[in-house]
């Protein structure tokens, strides 16, 4: 995973997302458009969750006529319990929208317990 | 008392249209949703846009996270540059699945976009490409070569 040399200490946006939990996993849906997978740093520190996307400046030789889509980079922390898994955090990156896996740790998981006929 | 429905088919928790329209209002200076909220009408959202011009070109850019390529269709009639697409919510993510979800956060937005911009004069129409990358669609608008600015030398008598 990308180290944190991709931070700048420009103002950043929250990404706008959509956070679930399914059978004992938490998805977290971030939309983070023109973030590329080099430009994108992903880490724990302590108990929180750090997501950096990092966008492109304006272009060399771009004059600027209209400007109405949100700028700056993405920034989003979240804490993390202790029930998460820390290890196994996966991600992935499609067309500008980041899949954050989160799983809960085994022994938090609900767990059924059969009851046997005497 | 049987609900009221509001005009965009909500059921009412108040029964008070003045509710709703304030609410809706309000949604409307929300900088997160503004752009793709379910407008007044329910007309399709209008996507932001960029537009830069460069020596040779215009770009326009709009974000688009989750559209792929084939949902997206770009016109060009009498300089006017229409932008349709539909946002689908990813595969495999039927009603039924969702019945076993616990949602902490749902602010992603899905349904039909469309917006229309004024491309100025001098641009060459049949030059027009565009591409779809990391969720941005970047549309690339040539300028005639009479458009280019030019240099002009000025001669030493």
């Amino acid at each position: 995973m990308a180290t944190q040399e991709l931070q700048r200490t420009t103002a950043t946006v929250r990404p706008i997302g959509t956070i679930w939990e399914e059978d004992g996993v938490v998805y977290l849906r971030l939309e983070m458009p023109g973030v590329t997978k080099d430009n994108l740093d992903i880490h724990v520190e302590g108990d929180q969750l750090v997501v950096y996307g990092r966008r492109a400046d304006l272009p060399e030789g771009a004059h600027p006529l209209v400007r109405e889509r949100r700028r700056g980079d993405f920034r989003q922390v979240y804490t993390v319990g202790d029930t998460i898994d820390r290890e196994k955090i996966e991600a992935s990156l499609e067309n500008g929208v980041l899949l954050l896996t989160l799983r809960l740790k085994e022994a938090v998981r609900p767990r059924r317990i059969e009851v046997k006929a005497g | 008392m049987r609900p009221m429905r509001m005009p965009n088919g909500m059921p009412s928790t108040t029964g008070s249209y003045f509710d709703w329209l304030q609410d809706e209002i309000n949604r409307l200076f929300e900088p997160e949703s503004a752009e793709l909220g379910p407008g007044l009408l329910d007309r399709p959202a209008a996507p932001r846009v960029d537009i830069m011009e460069y020596d040779d070109r215009f770009e326009l850019l709009c974000d688009l996270p989750g559209v792929s390529e084939n949902q997206i269709e770009l016109t060009l009639a009498n300089n006017v540059l229409t932008l349709k697409g539909e946002k689908k919510p990813p595969v495999g993510e039927a009603e039924q699945q969702k019945k076993n979800r616990k949602l902490y956060r749902d602010e992603i937005w899905y349904g039909n976009l469309q917006r229309t911009v004024s491309l100025p004069q001098g641009i060459d129409a049949e030059k027009v490409s565009a591409t779809c990358k990391d969720g941005v669609l970047t549309v690339t608008v040539p300028k005639r070569d009479e458009a280019k600015q030019r240099r002009i030398d000025i001669k030493s008598s």
